[in-house]
Protein backbone atom coordinates (compact mmCIF):
# COMPACT_ATOMS: atom_id res chain seq x y z
CA UNK A 1 0.00 0.00 0.00
CA UNK A 2 1.17 3.49 -0.79
CA UNK A 3 2.16 5.87 1.96
CA UNK A 4 -0.65 8.05 3.27
CA UNK A 5 -0.95 11.38 5.01
CA UNK A 6 -3.74 12.69 7.21
CA UNK A 7 -5.45 15.88 6.20
CA UNK A 8 -7.55 17.65 8.78
CA UNK A 9 -10.05 19.87 7.04
CA UNK A 10 -12.29 22.54 8.55
CA UNK A 11 -15.97 21.79 7.98
CA UNK A 12 -18.90 24.13 8.35
CA UNK A 13 -22.34 24.11 6.84
CA UNK A 14 -24.68 26.95 7.78
CA UNK A 15 -27.68 24.67 7.27
CA UNK A 16 -26.44 22.02 9.67
CA UNK A 17 -23.87 23.45 12.07
CA UNK A 18 -23.82 26.16 14.68
CA UNK A 19 -20.02 26.21 14.72
CA UNK A 20 -17.18 24.86 12.60
CA UNK A 21 -15.62 21.49 13.24
CA UNK A 22 -12.84 19.55 11.61
CA UNK A 23 -12.74 16.24 9.81
CA UNK A 24 -9.77 13.99 9.18
CA UNK A 25 -9.14 12.12 5.93
CA UNK A 26 -6.25 9.83 5.04
CA UNK A 27 -5.08 10.39 1.47
CA UNK A 28 -2.23 8.87 -0.55
CA UNK A 29 1.03 10.76 -0.23
CA UNK A 30 2.49 11.23 -3.68
CA UNK A 31 5.70 13.15 -4.03
CA UNK A 32 4.22 15.50 -6.62
CA UNK A 33 0.92 16.13 -4.87
CA UNK A 34 -0.05 19.53 -3.58
CA UNK A 35 -2.64 20.21 -0.88
CA UNK A 36 -5.22 20.94 -3.58
CA UNK A 37 -4.66 17.45 -5.04
CA UNK A 38 -5.46 16.00 -1.63
CA UNK A 39 -8.66 18.05 -1.42
CA UNK A 40 -9.71 16.96 -4.90
CA UNK A 41 -8.92 13.35 -4.03
CA UNK A 42 -11.18 13.63 -1.00
CA UNK A 43 -13.95 15.25 -3.04
CA UNK A 44 -13.68 12.72 -5.88
CA UNK A 45 -13.30 9.50 -3.92
CA UNK A 46 -14.28 9.99 -0.30
CA UNK A 47 -16.65 12.86 0.38
CA UNK A 48 -18.28 14.84 -2.42
CA UNK A 49 -19.70 17.33 0.06
CA UNK A 50 -16.32 18.85 0.92
CA UNK A 51 -16.51 22.38 -0.46
CA UNK A 52 -13.64 24.58 -1.63
CA UNK A 53 -12.79 26.97 -4.46
CA UNK A 54 -10.22 26.15 -7.10
CA UNK A 55 -9.76 26.54 -10.79
CA UNK A 56 -6.47 26.68 -12.68
CA UNK A 57 -4.12 24.54 -10.50
CA UNK A 58 -1.17 26.70 -11.63
CA UNK A 59 -1.04 29.78 -9.45
CA UNK A 60 -2.81 32.10 -11.86
CA UNK A 61 -6.49 32.20 -10.91
CA UNK A 62 -5.98 33.00 -7.23
CA UNK A 63 -9.01 31.05 -6.04
CA UNK A 64 -7.48 28.26 -3.94
CA UNK A 65 -6.02 30.31 -1.09
CA UNK A 66 -6.50 28.66 2.32
CA UNK A 67 -4.76 28.39 5.67
CA UNK A 68 -2.39 25.43 5.68
CA UNK A 69 -1.09 24.67 9.17
CA UNK A 70 -2.03 28.21 10.12
CA UNK A 71 -0.30 29.98 7.24
CA UNK A 72 -2.01 31.56 4.24
CA UNK A 73 -1.07 29.50 1.18
CA UNK A 74 -2.12 28.84 -2.39
CA UNK A 75 -3.04 25.17 -2.02
CA UNK A 76 -2.08 24.49 -5.64
CA UNK A 77 1.51 25.50 -4.88
CA UNK A 78 1.93 23.90 -1.46
CA UNK A 79 3.36 20.40 -1.51
CA UNK A 80 1.95 17.75 0.81
CA UNK A 81 5.36 16.19 1.22
CA UNK A 82 6.59 19.36 2.96
CA UNK A 83 4.22 18.51 5.79
CA UNK A 84 4.88 14.77 5.92
CA UNK A 85 7.23 13.06 8.28
CA UNK A 86 6.23 14.10 11.77
CA UNK A 87 2.99 12.08 11.68
CA UNK A 88 0.77 15.03 12.51
CA UNK A 89 -2.03 15.87 10.07
CA UNK A 90 -1.94 18.78 7.64
CA UNK A 91 -4.52 21.28 8.83
CA UNK A 92 -6.49 23.02 6.08
CA UNK A 93 -8.73 25.90 7.09
CA UNK A 94 -10.53 28.74 5.33
CA UNK A 95 -8.63 32.01 4.87
CA UNK A 96 -8.38 33.88 8.17
CA UNK A 97 -10.32 37.12 8.86
CA UNK A 98 -13.03 36.41 6.24
CA UNK A 99 -16.54 35.19 7.03
CA UNK A 100 -16.98 31.53 6.08
CA UNK A 101 -19.75 30.58 3.66
CA UNK A 102 -19.13 26.88 3.87
CA UNK A 103 -16.22 24.55 4.70
CA UNK A 104 -13.21 26.24 3.04
CA UNK A 105 -15.12 28.86 1.04
CA UNK A 106 -15.00 32.44 2.33
CA UNK A 107 -17.13 35.49 1.61
CA UNK A 108 -15.03 38.00 -0.39
CA UNK A 109 -17.56 40.72 -1.20
CA UNK A 110 -15.78 43.08 1.20
CA UNK A 111 -12.58 42.79 -0.83
CA UNK A 112 -14.40 43.09 -4.16
CA UNK A 113 -15.95 46.37 -3.03
CA UNK A 114 -12.62 47.69 -1.78
CA UNK A 115 -10.90 46.68 -4.98
CA UNK A 116 -13.48 48.52 -7.03
CA UNK A 117 -13.20 51.60 -4.82
CA UNK A 118 -9.57 52.17 -5.90
CA UNK A 119 -10.57 52.12 -9.59
CA UNK A 120 -8.09 49.50 -10.77
CA UNK A 121 -8.27 50.36 -14.44
CA UNK A 122 -6.67 52.92 -16.76
CA UNK A 123 -8.26 56.31 -16.31
CA UNK A 124 -7.73 58.87 -19.09
CA UNK A 125 -8.59 62.52 -19.30
CA UNK A 126 -9.51 62.11 -22.94
CA UNK A 127 -9.68 58.76 -24.62
CA UNK A 128 -7.76 58.55 -27.88
CA UNK A 129 -9.77 57.35 -30.84
CA UNK A 130 -8.96 53.79 -31.89
CA UNK A 131 -7.74 55.13 -35.24
CA UNK A 132 -5.03 57.15 -33.44
CA UNK A 133 -3.37 53.93 -32.35
CA UNK A 134 -2.10 52.53 -29.08
CA UNK A 135 -0.86 54.27 -25.96
CA UNK A 136 2.83 53.50 -26.20
CA UNK A 137 5.05 52.63 -23.26
CA UNK A 138 8.77 52.00 -22.92
CA UNK A 139 10.15 48.91 -21.15
CA UNK A 140 11.40 51.22 -18.37
CA UNK A 141 7.89 52.63 -17.91
CA UNK A 142 6.53 49.10 -17.75
CA UNK A 143 9.10 48.09 -15.14
CA UNK A 144 7.86 50.80 -12.78
CA UNK A 145 4.55 49.04 -12.11
CA UNK A 146 5.02 45.54 -13.51
CA UNK A 147 5.64 43.92 -10.14
CA UNK A 148 2.28 45.16 -8.82
CA UNK A 149 0.48 43.89 -11.91
CA UNK A 150 1.38 40.31 -10.97
CA UNK A 151 -1.28 40.32 -8.20
CA UNK A 152 -3.84 37.54 -8.67
CA UNK A 153 -6.30 38.69 -5.97
CA UNK A 154 -5.79 35.48 -3.98
CA UNK A 155 -6.26 37.37 -0.68
CA UNK A 156 -3.42 35.64 1.13
CA UNK A 157 -2.15 39.12 2.07
CA UNK A 158 -5.44 39.95 3.78
CA UNK A 159 -5.32 36.69 5.73
CA UNK A 160 -1.77 37.60 6.77
CA UNK A 161 -2.50 41.22 7.75
CA UNK A 162 -3.13 41.69 11.50
CA UNK A 163 -4.38 45.22 10.87
CA UNK A 164 -7.13 43.90 8.57
CA UNK A 165 -7.90 41.26 11.20
CA UNK A 166 -8.36 43.87 13.91
CA UNK A 167 -10.07 46.50 11.82
CA UNK A 168 -11.87 45.28 8.69
CA UNK A 169 -12.45 48.83 7.42
CA UNK A 170 -8.75 48.91 6.43
CA UNK A 171 -8.68 48.83 2.65
CA UNK A 172 -5.90 46.25 2.72
CA UNK A 173 -2.67 45.29 0.94
CA UNK A 174 -3.82 43.99 -2.45
CA UNK A 175 -6.22 46.88 -3.13
CA UNK A 176 -3.45 49.41 -2.41
CA UNK A 177 -0.87 47.50 -4.46
CA UNK A 178 -3.31 47.37 -7.37
CA UNK A 179 -4.05 51.08 -7.04
CA UNK A 180 -0.30 51.67 -7.29
CA UNK A 181 -0.18 49.38 -10.32
CA UNK A 182 -2.31 51.98 -12.14
CA UNK A 183 -0.90 55.07 -10.40
CA UNK A 184 2.56 54.13 -11.65
CA UNK A 185 1.38 53.34 -15.18
CA UNK A 186 2.50 56.00 -17.67
CA UNK A 187 -0.78 55.63 -19.57
CA UNK A 188 -2.91 56.38 -16.53
CA UNK A 189 -4.21 59.79 -15.44
CA UNK A 190 -6.33 58.72 -12.48
CA UNK A 191 -3.95 59.12 -9.54
CA UNK A 192 -5.85 62.12 -8.23
CA UNK A 193 -9.15 60.23 -8.21
CA UNK A 194 -7.61 57.29 -6.42
CA UNK A 195 -6.05 59.53 -3.79
CA UNK A 196 -9.51 60.35 -2.41
CA UNK A 197 -9.83 56.72 -1.34
CA UNK A 198 -6.22 55.86 -0.57
CA UNK A 199 -5.27 58.89 1.49
CA UNK A 200 -8.12 58.40 3.96
CA UNK A 201 -7.51 56.94 7.35
CA UNK A 202 -8.99 53.60 6.21
CA UNK A 203 -6.64 53.71 3.24
CA UNK A 204 -2.89 53.62 3.59
CA UNK A 205 -2.79 55.17 7.08
CA UNK A 206 -4.23 52.06 8.68
CA UNK A 207 -1.06 50.16 7.78
CA UNK A 208 1.51 49.84 10.56
CA UNK A 209 4.09 48.20 8.30
CA UNK A 210 3.95 44.71 9.73
CA UNK A 211 5.15 43.42 6.36
CA UNK A 212 3.45 40.01 6.50
CA UNK A 213 1.55 40.78 3.26
CA UNK A 214 4.76 40.88 1.29
CA UNK A 215 6.08 37.77 3.00
CA UNK A 216 3.11 35.56 2.08
CA UNK A 217 2.54 36.84 -1.48
CA UNK A 218 2.86 33.88 -3.86
CA UNK A 219 3.52 36.17 -6.83
CA UNK A 220 6.29 38.22 -5.18
CA UNK A 221 4.31 41.42 -5.24
CA UNK A 222 5.41 43.83 -2.51
CA UNK A 223 2.21 45.36 -1.11
CA UNK A 224 4.00 46.61 2.00
CA UNK A 225 6.40 48.48 -0.26
CA UNK A 226 3.52 49.89 -2.30
CA UNK A 227 1.90 51.22 0.85
CA UNK A 228 5.08 52.86 2.15
CA UNK A 229 5.69 54.35 -1.27
CA UNK A 230 2.19 55.75 -1.29
CA UNK A 231 2.47 57.12 2.24
CA UNK A 232 5.38 59.25 1.04
CA UNK A 233 3.44 60.36 -2.05
CA UNK A 234 0.37 61.26 0.03
CA UNK A 235 2.49 63.11 2.57
CA UNK A 236 4.22 65.18 -0.10
CA UNK A 237 0.82 65.95 -1.64
CA UNK A 238 -0.52 66.97 1.74
CA UNK A 239 2.35 69.36 2.41
CA UNK A 240 2.04 70.72 -1.09
CA UNK A 241 -1.68 71.38 -0.74
CA UNK A 242 -0.86 73.16 2.53
CA UNK A 243 1.98 75.26 1.17
CA UNK A 244 0.82 75.72 -2.42
CA UNK A 245 -2.94 75.13 -2.52
CA UNK A 246 -3.05 76.23 -6.16
CA UNK A 247 -0.67 73.46 -7.30
CA UNK A 248 -2.29 70.56 -5.44
CA UNK A 249 -3.38 67.67 -7.58
CA UNK A 250 -1.62 64.77 -9.05
CA UNK A 251 1.52 66.49 -10.25
CA UNK A 252 3.64 64.45 -7.82
CA UNK A 253 2.07 61.23 -9.01
CA UNK A 254 2.59 62.15 -12.63
CA UNK A 255 6.22 63.11 -12.17
CA UNK A 256 6.85 59.77 -10.41
CA UNK A 257 6.31 58.02 -13.71
CA UNK B 1 -13.66 26.91 -27.26
CA UNK B 2 -14.45 30.11 -29.08
CA UNK B 3 -15.82 29.53 -32.56
CA UNK B 4 -16.60 32.75 -34.32
CA UNK B 5 -15.11 31.29 -37.51
CA UNK B 6 -12.52 33.96 -38.20
CA UNK B 7 -9.73 31.39 -38.01
CA UNK B 8 -11.27 28.72 -40.22
CA UNK B 9 -10.60 25.18 -39.10
CA UNK B 10 -7.84 26.33 -36.80
CA UNK B 11 -8.43 25.75 -33.13
CA UNK B 12 -5.15 26.79 -31.53
CA UNK B 13 -5.40 28.27 -28.07
CA UNK B 14 -3.56 31.41 -29.09
CA UNK B 15 -6.20 32.06 -31.72
CA UNK B 16 -9.15 31.39 -29.51
CA UNK B 17 -7.82 33.64 -26.77
CA UNK B 18 -7.94 36.90 -28.75
CA UNK B 19 -11.29 35.77 -30.14
CA UNK B 20 -12.48 35.38 -26.60
CA UNK B 21 -11.14 38.79 -25.60
CA UNK B 22 -12.62 40.63 -28.56
CA UNK B 23 -15.91 38.82 -29.05
CA UNK B 24 -16.31 38.00 -25.37
CA UNK B 25 -16.11 41.69 -24.52
CA UNK B 26 -18.63 42.53 -27.24
CA UNK B 27 -20.95 39.74 -26.14
CA UNK B 28 -20.70 40.90 -22.52
CA UNK B 29 -21.55 44.48 -23.38
CA UNK B 30 -24.44 43.40 -25.60
CA UNK B 31 -25.78 41.10 -22.89
CA UNK B 32 -25.61 43.89 -20.31
CA UNK B 33 -27.49 46.27 -22.63
CA UNK B 34 -30.09 43.64 -23.46
CA UNK B 35 -30.66 42.86 -19.81
CA UNK B 36 -31.33 46.55 -19.13
CA UNK B 37 -34.05 46.56 -21.77
CA UNK B 38 -35.63 43.32 -20.56
CA UNK B 39 -39.05 43.31 -19.03
CA UNK B 40 -39.56 41.03 -16.01
CA UNK B 41 -39.68 37.39 -17.13
CA UNK B 42 -42.99 36.12 -18.45
CA UNK B 43 -45.03 33.40 -16.74
CA UNK B 44 -43.73 30.90 -19.27
CA UNK B 45 -40.14 31.65 -18.46
CA UNK B 46 -40.84 31.39 -14.75
CA UNK B 47 -42.66 28.09 -15.28
CA UNK B 48 -39.69 26.82 -17.28
CA UNK B 49 -37.31 27.86 -14.53
CA UNK B 50 -39.46 26.09 -11.96
CA UNK B 51 -39.41 22.94 -14.07
CA UNK B 52 -35.63 23.05 -14.16
CA UNK B 53 -35.48 23.64 -10.42
CA UNK B 54 -37.68 20.60 -9.89
CA UNK B 55 -35.47 18.54 -12.20
CA UNK B 56 -32.35 19.53 -10.25
CA UNK B 57 -34.00 18.59 -6.99
CA UNK B 58 -35.31 15.26 -8.22
CA UNK B 59 -32.30 14.22 -10.23
CA UNK B 60 -29.58 15.42 -7.87
CA UNK B 61 -30.40 17.12 -4.60
CA UNK B 62 -33.07 14.84 -3.18
CA UNK B 63 -32.06 11.69 -5.02
CA UNK B 64 -30.62 8.83 -3.01
CA UNK B 65 -29.46 5.35 -3.94
CA UNK B 66 -27.55 6.10 -7.16
CA UNK B 67 -24.29 4.24 -7.47
CA UNK B 68 -22.17 6.33 -9.85
CA UNK B 69 -19.70 9.02 -8.75
CA UNK B 70 -18.95 12.15 -10.77
CA UNK B 71 -15.20 11.54 -10.78
CA UNK B 72 -15.50 8.00 -12.19
CA UNK B 73 -17.66 9.04 -15.13
CA UNK B 74 -15.59 12.16 -15.71
CA UNK B 75 -12.27 10.32 -15.95
CA UNK B 76 -13.76 7.61 -18.19
CA UNK B 77 -15.09 10.39 -20.41
CA UNK B 78 -11.66 12.07 -20.56
CA UNK B 79 -10.10 8.75 -21.49
CA UNK B 80 -12.71 7.95 -24.16
CA UNK B 81 -12.58 11.34 -25.91
CA UNK B 82 -8.80 11.64 -25.68
CA UNK B 83 -8.15 8.25 -27.25
CA UNK B 84 -11.09 8.25 -29.68
CA UNK B 85 -11.29 11.86 -30.84
CA UNK B 86 -7.81 13.15 -30.03
CA UNK B 87 -5.20 14.32 -32.51
CA UNK B 88 -5.59 11.44 -34.99
CA UNK B 89 -9.01 9.96 -35.56
CA UNK B 90 -10.46 7.00 -37.46
CA UNK B 91 -13.93 5.63 -38.04
CA UNK B 92 -13.20 2.91 -35.46
CA UNK B 93 -11.74 5.14 -32.76
CA UNK B 94 -14.58 7.63 -33.14
CA UNK B 95 -17.22 4.92 -33.07
CA UNK B 96 -15.71 3.50 -29.88
CA UNK B 97 -15.76 6.95 -28.30
CA UNK B 98 -19.37 7.45 -29.41
CA UNK B 99 -20.42 4.13 -27.87
CA UNK B 100 -18.56 4.84 -24.66
CA UNK B 101 -20.11 8.31 -24.35
CA UNK B 102 -23.54 6.80 -24.91
CA UNK B 103 -22.86 4.33 -22.12
CA UNK B 104 -21.63 7.12 -19.82
CA UNK B 105 -24.71 9.23 -20.53
CA UNK B 106 -26.84 6.32 -19.43
CA UNK B 107 -24.73 5.73 -16.34
CA UNK B 108 -24.95 9.45 -15.55
CA UNK B 109 -28.64 8.93 -14.75
CA UNK B 110 -27.54 6.67 -11.93
CA UNK B 111 -25.38 9.42 -10.42
CA UNK B 112 -25.51 9.97 -6.69
CA UNK B 113 -24.36 13.12 -4.88
CA UNK B 114 -23.00 13.24 -1.33
CA UNK B 115 -23.89 16.90 -1.12
CA UNK B 116 -27.58 17.77 -0.70
CA UNK B 117 -26.96 21.27 0.57
CA UNK B 118 -28.26 24.45 -1.03
CA UNK B 119 -25.24 26.47 0.13
CA UNK B 120 -22.33 26.70 -2.32
CA UNK B 121 -22.94 23.19 -3.61
CA UNK B 122 -19.90 22.61 -5.82
CA UNK B 123 -20.76 18.96 -6.29
CA UNK B 124 -24.05 19.87 -7.98
CA UNK B 125 -22.10 22.27 -10.17
CA UNK B 126 -19.69 19.45 -11.01
CA UNK B 127 -22.61 17.19 -11.97
CA UNK B 128 -24.10 19.82 -14.28
CA UNK B 129 -20.71 20.48 -15.85
CA UNK B 130 -20.26 16.76 -16.43
CA UNK B 131 -23.70 16.50 -18.01
CA UNK B 132 -22.82 19.33 -20.41
CA UNK B 133 -19.40 17.89 -21.18
CA UNK B 134 -20.92 14.50 -22.02
CA UNK B 135 -23.27 16.24 -24.40
CA UNK B 136 -20.60 18.44 -26.00
CA UNK B 137 -18.27 15.44 -26.24
CA UNK B 138 -20.98 13.45 -28.03
CA UNK B 139 -21.52 16.35 -30.43
CA UNK B 140 -17.79 16.59 -31.18
CA UNK B 141 -17.55 12.87 -31.84
CA UNK B 142 -20.71 12.84 -34.00
CA UNK B 143 -19.47 15.69 -36.20
CA UNK B 144 -16.00 14.09 -36.46
CA UNK B 145 -17.62 10.84 -37.59
CA UNK B 146 -19.66 12.73 -40.15
CA UNK B 147 -16.66 14.63 -41.53
CA UNK B 148 -14.91 11.99 -43.67
CA UNK B 149 -11.96 14.21 -44.58
CA UNK B 150 -8.99 15.90 -42.81
CA UNK B 151 -9.04 19.65 -42.20
CA UNK B 152 -7.20 21.85 -39.68
CA UNK B 153 -7.15 20.17 -36.33
CA UNK B 154 -9.44 17.39 -37.52
CA UNK B 155 -7.07 14.66 -38.79
CA UNK B 156 -8.71 11.46 -39.98
CA UNK B 157 -6.00 8.89 -40.78
CA UNK B 158 -8.59 6.96 -42.80
CA UNK B 159 -9.43 10.11 -44.83
CA UNK B 160 -6.15 12.10 -44.97
CA UNK B 161 -7.14 14.51 -47.76
CA UNK B 162 -9.20 17.67 -47.54
CA UNK B 163 -12.51 17.42 -49.37
CA UNK B 164 -13.79 20.91 -50.21
CA UNK B 165 -16.54 19.58 -52.45
CA UNK B 166 -18.39 17.92 -49.59
CA UNK B 167 -17.00 19.52 -46.46
CA UNK B 168 -16.15 23.19 -46.99
CA UNK B 169 -18.94 23.72 -44.50
CA UNK B 170 -19.72 24.37 -40.86
CA UNK B 171 -21.33 21.45 -39.06
CA UNK B 172 -24.42 22.33 -37.05
CA UNK B 173 -25.50 19.79 -34.46
CA UNK B 174 -29.08 19.55 -33.31
CA UNK B 175 -30.39 17.41 -30.50
CA UNK B 176 -33.13 15.05 -31.63
CA UNK B 177 -35.97 14.33 -29.22
CA UNK B 178 -34.32 11.00 -28.34
CA UNK B 179 -31.10 12.78 -27.36
CA UNK B 180 -29.09 11.71 -30.40
CA UNK B 181 -27.29 14.21 -32.61
CA UNK B 182 -28.61 15.31 -36.00
CA UNK B 183 -26.09 17.03 -38.27
CA UNK B 184 -26.73 19.72 -40.82
CA UNK B 185 -24.21 21.85 -42.64
CA UNK B 186 -24.02 25.44 -43.70
CA UNK B 187 -21.53 26.67 -46.33
CA UNK B 188 -18.38 28.58 -45.40
CA UNK B 189 -18.16 32.13 -46.73
CA UNK B 190 -14.61 32.74 -47.97
CA UNK B 191 -13.63 36.38 -47.63
CA UNK B 192 -9.87 36.83 -48.13
CA UNK B 193 -7.93 33.62 -47.68
CA UNK B 194 -9.15 30.38 -49.29
CA UNK B 195 -8.13 27.22 -47.43
CA UNK B 196 -4.71 25.92 -48.39
CA UNK B 197 -2.74 22.78 -47.79
CA UNK B 198 -1.21 22.46 -44.33
CA UNK B 199 2.47 21.65 -44.77
CA UNK B 200 5.53 22.01 -42.63
CA UNK B 201 9.32 22.11 -43.10
CA UNK B 202 10.81 22.03 -46.60
CA UNK B 203 7.40 21.68 -48.20
CA UNK B 204 6.20 24.92 -46.64
CA UNK B 205 9.21 26.78 -48.07
CA UNK B 206 8.47 25.35 -51.51
CA UNK B 207 4.89 26.49 -51.13
CA UNK B 208 5.96 30.00 -50.17
CA UNK B 209 8.27 30.28 -53.17
CA UNK B 210 5.49 29.02 -55.45
CA UNK B 211 3.12 31.59 -54.03
CA UNK B 212 5.54 34.39 -54.96
CA UNK C 1 -9.84 65.79 -2.16
CA UNK C 2 -11.81 64.10 0.60
CA UNK C 3 -11.36 64.88 4.29
CA UNK C 4 -7.80 65.98 5.06
CA UNK C 5 -6.19 63.56 7.46
CA UNK C 6 -3.53 64.68 9.98
CA UNK C 7 -1.90 61.33 9.49
CA UNK C 8 0.55 62.51 6.78
CA UNK C 9 2.07 65.06 9.18
CA UNK C 10 2.38 62.56 12.02
CA UNK C 11 3.73 59.95 9.63
CA UNK C 12 6.27 62.41 8.21
CA UNK C 13 7.56 63.11 11.75
CA UNK C 14 7.55 59.39 12.48
CA UNK C 15 9.51 58.63 9.33
CA UNK C 16 11.97 61.45 9.79
CA UNK C 17 12.49 60.42 13.42
CA UNK C 18 13.04 56.80 12.44
CA UNK C 19 15.59 57.67 9.80
CA UNK C 20 17.39 60.26 11.94
CA UNK C 21 17.50 58.03 15.01
CA UNK C 22 18.64 55.02 13.00
CA UNK C 23 21.62 56.97 11.70
CA UNK C 24 22.52 59.08 14.72
CA UNK C 25 21.86 56.96 17.79
CA UNK C 26 24.21 54.08 16.87
CA UNK C 27 26.98 56.65 16.51
CA UNK C 28 26.22 58.07 19.97
CA UNK C 29 26.03 54.58 21.46
CA UNK C 30 29.30 53.57 19.88
CA UNK C 31 31.17 56.68 21.04
CA UNK C 32 29.72 57.06 24.52
CA UNK C 33 29.09 53.39 25.28
CA UNK C 34 32.15 51.69 23.80
CA UNK C 35 34.83 53.83 22.23
CA UNK C 36 35.31 56.41 25.03
CA UNK C 37 34.99 54.10 28.08
CA UNK C 38 37.21 51.44 26.54
CA UNK C 39 39.75 53.98 25.48
CA UNK C 40 39.62 53.17 21.76
CA UNK C 41 39.32 56.86 21.13
CA UNK C 42 40.62 59.36 23.70
CA UNK C 43 37.59 60.81 25.48
CA UNK C 44 37.13 64.57 25.06
CA UNK C 45 37.38 66.55 28.25
CA UNK C 46 34.64 68.59 29.90
CA UNK C 47 36.09 71.85 28.69
CA UNK C 48 36.07 70.69 25.10
CA UNK C 49 32.45 69.50 25.20
CA UNK C 50 31.33 72.60 27.02
CA UNK C 51 32.95 74.67 24.35
CA UNK C 52 31.38 72.60 21.63
CA UNK C 53 27.84 73.05 22.95
CA UNK C 54 28.27 76.74 23.45
CA UNK C 55 27.83 77.19 19.74
CA UNK C 56 24.27 76.85 18.41
CA UNK C 57 24.68 74.15 15.73
CA UNK C 58 25.38 71.16 17.99
CA UNK C 59 22.50 72.25 20.21
CA UNK C 60 20.16 72.44 17.23
CA UNK C 61 21.34 68.98 16.28
CA UNK C 62 20.55 67.59 19.76
CA UNK C 63 17.20 69.34 19.78
CA UNK C 64 16.25 67.85 16.38
CA UNK C 65 17.31 64.40 17.54
CA UNK C 66 15.17 64.62 20.67
CA UNK C 67 12.21 66.17 18.86
CA UNK C 68 12.10 63.68 15.97
CA UNK C 69 12.93 60.60 18.00
CA UNK C 70 10.18 61.47 20.48
CA UNK C 71 7.62 61.82 17.69
CA UNK C 72 8.81 58.56 16.24
CA UNK C 73 8.23 56.97 19.63
CA UNK C 74 4.82 58.60 20.03
CA UNK C 75 3.55 57.31 16.68
CA UNK C 76 4.87 53.79 17.11
CA UNK C 77 3.69 53.58 20.72
CA UNK C 78 0.23 54.83 19.77
CA UNK C 79 -0.20 52.01 17.23
CA UNK C 80 1.34 49.47 19.59
CA UNK C 81 -1.33 50.38 22.13
CA UNK C 82 -4.08 50.26 19.47
CA UNK C 83 -3.15 46.92 17.99
CA UNK C 84 -1.01 45.25 20.65
CA UNK C 85 -3.30 45.87 23.59
CA UNK C 86 -6.35 46.31 21.34
CA UNK C 87 -7.56 49.43 23.11
CA UNK C 88 -8.37 51.52 20.07
CA UNK C 89 -11.59 52.64 21.74
CA UNK C 90 -9.40 54.79 24.04
CA UNK C 91 -8.20 56.59 20.92
CA UNK C 92 -8.48 60.17 22.29
CA UNK C 93 -6.64 59.41 25.53
CA UNK C 94 -3.89 57.49 23.75
CA UNK C 95 -3.50 60.21 21.14
CA UNK C 96 -3.15 62.95 23.75
CA UNK C 97 -0.76 60.90 25.94
CA UNK C 98 1.53 59.86 23.10
CA UNK C 99 1.84 63.10 21.15
CA UNK C 100 1.40 65.13 24.34
CA UNK C 101 4.33 63.21 25.80
CA UNK C 102 6.37 63.90 22.70
CA UNK C 103 5.53 67.62 22.81
CA UNK C 104 6.36 67.75 26.52
CA UNK C 105 9.71 66.04 25.91
CA UNK C 106 10.45 68.34 23.00
CA UNK C 107 9.67 71.46 25.04
CA UNK C 108 11.79 70.17 27.92
CA UNK C 109 14.71 69.43 25.60
CA UNK C 110 14.33 72.87 24.06
CA UNK C 111 14.24 74.53 27.49
CA UNK C 112 17.37 72.71 28.70
CA UNK C 113 19.32 73.33 25.52
CA UNK C 114 18.26 77.00 25.35
CA UNK C 115 19.41 77.61 28.90
CA UNK C 116 22.71 75.80 28.48
CA UNK C 117 25.61 77.86 29.70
Amino acid sequence: MAETISVEVARYSPERDTEPSSQRYDVPLHKDWVVLDALNYIKDKMDGSLTFRWSCRMGICGSCGMMVNGEPKLTCATFLSDYAGDGSPVRVQPLRYFPVIRDLVVEITDFMNKLQSVKPWLIRGDEKAVSEGEYLQTPEQLDRYKQFSMCINCLLCYAACPVYGLDPVFIGPAAIALAQRYNMDSRDEGAGERMDVLAQHEGIWGCTFVGECTKVCPKHVDPAGAIQQYKLTATIERFKSFLMPWAAGNSEMESAK
Amino acid sequence: MACVSINGANRLGSNSLPELLVFGARAGKAAALTSLEQKPPSEHVIAQANDEKRRLEEQFLRKTGGRERIATIRSEMHQAVESGAGIYRTQDSLQQAADKLQELRERFRNLSLDDHSLTFNTELLGALELEFMLEVGSAIVASALHRTESRGAHQRTDFPARDDRNFLAHALIFRSPDGSARIETTPVVITRWPPGERVYGVKSEVKEVAAR
Amino acid sequence: MAKQSNEPILWALFSAGGVFAAFAIPVHLFLLGLAFPLGWIPAPGYEYLHGLFSSPLPRIYLFALCFLALFHWAHRFRYTLYDGLQIKHLNEVIFVCCYGGAIFGTVLAGYLLWNFH
